[in-house]
């Protein structure tokens, strides 16, 4: 077994050093438009927010830090998906020219050769400073009461990429099917938006599906409200299912869509 | 003229081959337009006030509704085809027929843009079904006319940005970060995520140098009877300038591009 988790570590680090070197050394002034374009999204709709709760005390009973976390929150989910899980905008391309085969050939988990083939490095070179910038912002503005807080909110951030997990698979699953990947792949992420700010603004049955059906709520929400000592702890546990539950879904839909490949050509 | 018709015509059949695409990304649309109404909504609530920043309620939804419109008429584009095409040497097939480029690229816009109308109506309806939002209608005539010229100038400026930045392919085949970094910089600079006076006087005079003011938040503005008639003038008057200039542009690059162009990939 730790033989097994020592290859997938050292498989992973030469897609890695791949990927790293596609993107830094062969296209550099490229990675730093997309990297100054990703600052720029993130930091438009920081300064829009930071403007609208500039004119209230609280928003829907959440202080103005609070309402800051909810959004670095989003955007730790929201980057660490993109940067891990990247291989996913390519899968469409595998499929369609048979590629894939090979894929399903090798002595290597197909969903693990697929989504972790392209790492991409400006993500992480964003995610990096995101995390610290985060850290610092709730420890600063002491917003995590105390350790368990903390802590639940970690497990939560687990459960998060489980989910964002589950959601590139179903798109690959559906890619599989009808050999169409990227549009699901946005649909996941103009979703996960919704939840920049906390599902709250949003009405009862929406806050339903966001939780229990589509469950961007539970990747980023709870794990800021866990860290507010905000969440139940039954909520807490409802979370934990929420993600086993849909991972265990993900990968039957997964199985039952690998039955119906045919490859198209290779 | 029907050659360009038949350009149109093949623009619109194409947009419907991949059914599920379509649906993805008309109901992403939708997304966006439901979580601003929502942000907005909920600062509303917390403020427990009718008016922000100087919009009444009824203004800021008709700034969003029209944001959404305004998106489908201006920023819907095929150009983005134009540095694939030159990479690929796909060009040729174009510039050895009997047909102007430019004109080609704007039939396609055409036939995207009416698609994205007559899609967005049904989205727009199905939201007025839903939440019944109250809207402030326009009754001054000449206004609702200025506001039509300025959306068809926003087009033509709009599609001259576009195409311009796809005449890059002649340089480079990495076109696609610098598409990336324009469209993130546009989104927010052209007021489709909040409206630009809500920010600071100095940052919002620096915004209104530039040509992306004028595509959706200009028009925005003149139907919402926020700005004077002589403020109107002057914005149209802007508008028609930019393109001027842009035409120019696009003329002295696109004929630099043909020198350089040698038809890789063919």
């Amino acid at each position: 077994m730790q033989f097994i988790r020592y290859k997938y570590l050292k498989i992973w680090a030469k897609f890695a050093h791949a990927s790293f070197q596609e993107s830094i050394l062969l296209n550099p002034f490229s990675s730093f438009l997309f990297i100054v374009g990703k600052l720029i999204r993130f930091g438009s709709f920081f300064i829009f927010l930071l403007v609208l709760i500039g004119k209230t005390a609280t928003f829907l009973s959440f202080t103005r830090e609070q309402v800051v976390v909810f959004y670095l929150i989003y955007n730790l989910v929201d980057v660490a998906a993109q940067a891990f899980f990247r291989g996913v905008y390519w899968f469409r391309g595998m499929i369609v020219s048979g590629i894939f085969d090979h894929f399903l050939l090798k002595p290597i988990h197909p969903l693990f050769n697929v989504l972790t083939r392209y790492t991409d490095f400006m993500d992480v070179a964003t995610l990096i400073p995101l995390v610290i910038y985060t850290v610092v912002y709730i420890i600063d503005h002491r917003l995590a009461p105390h350790g368990q807080e903390a802590f639940a909110a970690l497990i939560l951030l687990g459960g998060s990429m489980v989910i964002a997990f589950c959601f590139h698979v179903l798109s690959m699953a559906v890619g599989v099917i009808t050999t169409e990947v990227d549009s699901i792949i946005w649909m996941f992420r103009n979703l996960t938006q919704m939840a920049r700010l906390p599902i709250d603004i949003y009405t009862a049955p929406v806050r339903l599906i966001l939780t229990f059906i589509l469950p961007v709520g539970v990747m980023i929400t709870f794990p800021a409200k866990a860290l507010f000592g905000l969440l139940a702890p039954v909520w807490i546990v409802v979370s934990v299912l929420i993600s086993g539950a849909m991972l265990l879904i993900t990968l039957s839909v997964w199985r039952k869509a690998l039955e119906k490949y045919t490859s198209a050509s290779s | 003229m029907s050659k360009y018709l038949q350009v149109f015509h093949i623009t619109w059949q194409n947009s419907f081959v991949y059914r599920l695409n379509f649906l993805m990304w008309r109901a992403r649309s939708f997304l966006l337009l439901f979580s601003t109404y929502f942000i907005w909504l909920a600062v509303f609530r917390s403020t427990n006030s009718h008016t922000i920043f100087n919009y009444e309620i009824e203004k800021l939804v008709t700034y969003l509704m029209l944001v959404a419109l305004l998106g489908a008429v201006v920023f819907a584009s095929r150009t983005i085809d134009l540095s694939w095409m030159i990479n690929s040497g796909d060009l040729s097939n174009l510039v050895t027929k009997p047909l102007s480029v430019i004109r080609y690229f704007f039939c396609q816009d055409a036939a995207d843009k009416l698609l994205n109308i007559i899609f967005l109506g049904f989205e727009v309806g199905f939201f007025f079904l839903l939440f019944r939002p109250q809207l402030f209608w326009q009754s001054d005539m000449a206004r609702i006319i200025w506001f039509g010229l300025a959306v068809a100038l926003a087009v033509v400026l709009y599609f001259l940005i576009n195409f311009l930045l796809g005449l890059l392919g002649f340089w480079t085949n990495q076109v696609w970060a610098a598409r990336f970094l324009y469209m993130t910089i546009a989104d927010v600079l052209a007021g489709s995520l909040f409206p630009l006076d809500i920010l600071p006087p100095s940052v919002y005079s620096i915004i209104r140098i530039l040509p992306f003011h004028w595509l959706v938040f200009f028009p925005n503005q003149i139907y919402l009877g926020r700005i004077s008639m002589n403020e109107i003038c002057t914005g149209l008057v802007i508008q028609t300038a930019w393109i001027v200039i842009l035409a120019w542009l696009v003329k002295k690059v696109w004929h630099r591009g043909m020198l350089k162009y040698s038809a890789e990939g063919r």
